[in-house]
């Protein structure tokens, strides 16, 4: 427990370095006042799902030298499978930030689980090449 | 947006995304370089700077990527939600206001600076249609021997039957206007003064149409009559003004279909009032909405607002700019830490310092500026196809969109530029992340170096060894260690040494793969590097020493 907080704290600190988390939160603000203001419809729909994804995905690549590195560092400091999973599901958890208030806003859950699937795709991709 | 329409984007889209992908394709597997590729023999002389290569390198790397391509695919999005079509919105004002005539409450006076549609209302609750219009050119009126012109008309269309109850004031209003006599008369408004009161054979010519009118002097109290409708007359007596001093005509309803003039500009309409049918008034497109209150000497005017407020605009404007810069920034920060370590090779081929800092940030603008164009082509494509009203952002507010965007971008690229050292003309000595390491050593042997290089990383008060592999075969030993560095946590490097035999000496090769939990270039990871190489040249040079102070 204590071992999975620590790295979750670690894990956090990726997300704070070259302040990745706070062009993240600005991007999601941003991005959700202009769906609000947007018609709604077909062209909604498309535009948050497009967004959501290239803002996660975009974020991750930004980050993909820093978690190459620490997903070697958690490798060979001993960190097993699940501390792992831990650090990708938290990681796609955080990126996948902006698609939960447009998923709330145009009533459309698939939007996140898209957003989370590809995020966890990708991030499992570098963690992949390590080790 | 009809379905056809929708299915046209989304093929369009998904061509697009297809051509792109297989672009990207064909970019990374270089299939177009190995067919361009031809046999040389001996050497060519480069053609071409180092600088300019190294840049051309740089924009394929950023636009033959997946990034770009999502950056792509997300403008042609929102090109699309800018282009999308919204009906106007409608916001009602009601104001009780004083009127001189008294209008009964059940009924309405309509009124629109565009024109009416009333074909959605019952029939029969149309009492008046006045009709107002500029007309495309003068209309001139031979009668006798004196030549009028009119620039202006207004078409009055009475209904009026004896079972309306009306209440006075609003009765003598609407005969005023409804005296017009129903036959070939039109009624001239000029400021000079006619000879006698009415022509019985004049001729009018309007355009290529010429008709035999008779022409009747219009009173003054017509146009005041026109002036004093309830809620309306305020809006109308700019064009009654400039009626009668650029003279006009007015005729009966017969006219409109010659002047062209299809929507009336103000209707009467009985029976369906604002409290009982507000939706159907608005539904003709009406601006102003006037009905009798409670009160005699009173109406109750609602104002339609139909245009978008120019604040709401701009604010659009603002967010979606906002939002463009706000991918560009993630898309810089995306490829930034992928393109800077090259302007280390701009450095290392004869660049300035500045040159090396700017090159990038070049071919990352240049990138951004070819996604801007696919943005703006997108929008200029969608817009024509968009159904009714207008775009959610207009021509012009696509183009503060875009530079919104851009200048954010731009400012952050400036920022990333000159978070480094201050720019200058003069070449800045700067140390090159070291990593690896060759040296050849005479008079000692391989097996000593080895054996004095693991006893130095042994030994290091910085590291301790979590892994070591050697392997010795013939005249070669190759090691791999990892280290830990102890100062800090999650901290090290891998470790490759080859050491072969070299005439008398030893040819020694090193690669060090520093790796950390928390950095992944730069700060401790570059000195974690230096740290062991310095040891091991270190203690290959004490050797040397050594064993030249043995030899004197």
């Amino acid at each position: 427990m204590t071992e999975s907080l620590g790295i979750l704290a670690r894990t956090n600190s990726l997300w704070f370095r070259r302040s990745a988390a706070l062009f993240l939160a600005a991007a999601t603000v941003i991005n959700t006042i202009l769906v609000i203001e947007i018609p709604k419809g077909f062209t909604a729909y498309a535009y948050s799902i497009v967004s959501s994804i290239a803002i996660s995905i975009l974020t991750l690549s930004g980050l993909k030298n820093t978690l190459e590195s620490f997903f070697r560092a958690l490798l060979y400091c001993g960190g097993g499978r699940v501390s792992r999973i831990t650090v990708l599901l938290y990681t796609s958890i955080i990126a996948s930030l902006p698609s939960y208030p447009l998923s709330v806003l145009l009533n459309a859950p698939y939007i996140s689980i898209a957003v989370f699937a590809l995020s966890v795709l990708y991030v499992s991709r570098i963690s992949r090449y390590v080790g | 947006m009809d379905v056809l329409a929708i299915a046209h984007i989304a093929i369009s889209l998904l061509v697009l995304a297809l051509l792109l992908v297989i672009f990207v394709r064909i970019l990374r597997t270089e299939y177009l370089g190995d067919e361009r590729r031809s046999i040389v023999y001996g050497l060519k002389n480069q053609q071409i700077s180092s600088q300019f290569i190294i840049l051309a390198r740089y924009v394929k790397k950023l636009i033959a990527s997946w990034e770009y391509l999502l950056l792509i695919i997300t403008f042609i999005a929102m090109a699309l939600v800018l282009s999308h079509h919204v009906e106007e919105r409608e916001t009602i004002s009601m104001t009780m206001i004083p009127i001189s005539t008294n209008l009964a409450e059940n009924f309405s006076i309509l009124y629109s600076s565009s024109g009416l549609n009333l074909t959605s209302l019952p029939e029969g609750v149309v009492v008046v249609e006045i009709y107002l219009g500029a007309l495309d050119e003068p209309t001139v009126i031979e009668a006798g021997q004196r030549i009028f012109r009119a620039f202006s008309i207004i078409a009055v269309n009475c209904s009026l039957e004896a079972g309306h109850t009306l209440e006075s004031g609003f009765r003598e209003l609407l005969l005023t206007l409804c005296q017009l006599r129903e036959d070939r008369s039109i009624y001239l408004v000029t400021n000079r003064p006619l000879d006698i009161t009415s022509y019985d054979k004049a001729i009018l010519y309007y355009k290529d149409k010429e008709l035999e009118i008779r022409i009747e002097g219009y009173g003054e109290n017509l146009l005041r009559a026109l002036k004093s409708i309830p809620c309306v007359g305020d809006s109308i007596s700019g064009f009654v003004n400039s009626m009668r001093y650029s003279g006009g005509l007015v005729t009966p309803g017969r006219f409109t279909e010659i002047f062209g003039l299809n929507n009336p500009g103000i209707a009467v309409i009985s029976n369906i009032t604002p409290t009982i049918g507000i939706e159907r008034l608005r539904n003709t497109g009406a601006e102003i909405i006037c009905s009798g209150a409670q009160r005699s000497g009173e109406a109750i005017m609602y104002t339609v607002y139909r245009h978008r407020p120019v604040i709401q605009q701009l604010i659009d404007i603002i967010i979606a700019g906002l939002a463009g810069g706000m991918l560009l920034i993630i898309f810089n920060r995306s490829v930034i830490p992928r393109i800077m370590p090259g302007s280390e090779a701009i450095l290392i081929s004869g660049g300035t310092y500045w040159i090396s800092r700017l090159l990038p940030l070049v071919s990352i603008a240049v990138a951004e500026l070819l996604s801007m164009l696919v943005f703006t082509l997108s929008y200029s494509m969608l817009v024509p196809l968009g159904v009714g009203g207008e775009p959610f952002i207009s021509p012009p507010g696509f183009l503060l969109v875009s530079v919104i965007s851009l200048a954010i971008s731009v400012a952050h690229m400036m920022r990333v530029k000159t978070s480094y050292t201050t720019v200058s003309s003069a070449y800045i000595e700067k140390a090159i992340p070291v990593r690896e390491y060759s040296y050849v050593v005479e008079d000692l042997s391989y097996k000593d170096v080895s054996r004095s290089i693991a006893k130095a990383l042994e030994t290091s008060e910085f590291f301790s060894i979590m892994e070591r592999e050697v392997m010795e075969k013939e005249d070669v030993i190759s090691m791999r260690l990892r280290l830990l560095y102890r100062y800090a946590i999650g901290v090290g490097a891998d470790v490759s040494i080859y050491i072969s035999k070299h005439n008398n000496g030893s040819f020694i090769d090193v690669e060090v793969e520093p790796w950390s939990v928390d950095a992944s270039r730069g700060g401790i990871i570059d000195s974690v590097a230096r740290m062991i190489l310095s040891r091991i040249s270190g203690v290959i040079i004490i050797d040397r020493i050594s064993r030249d102070l043995g030899k004197n």
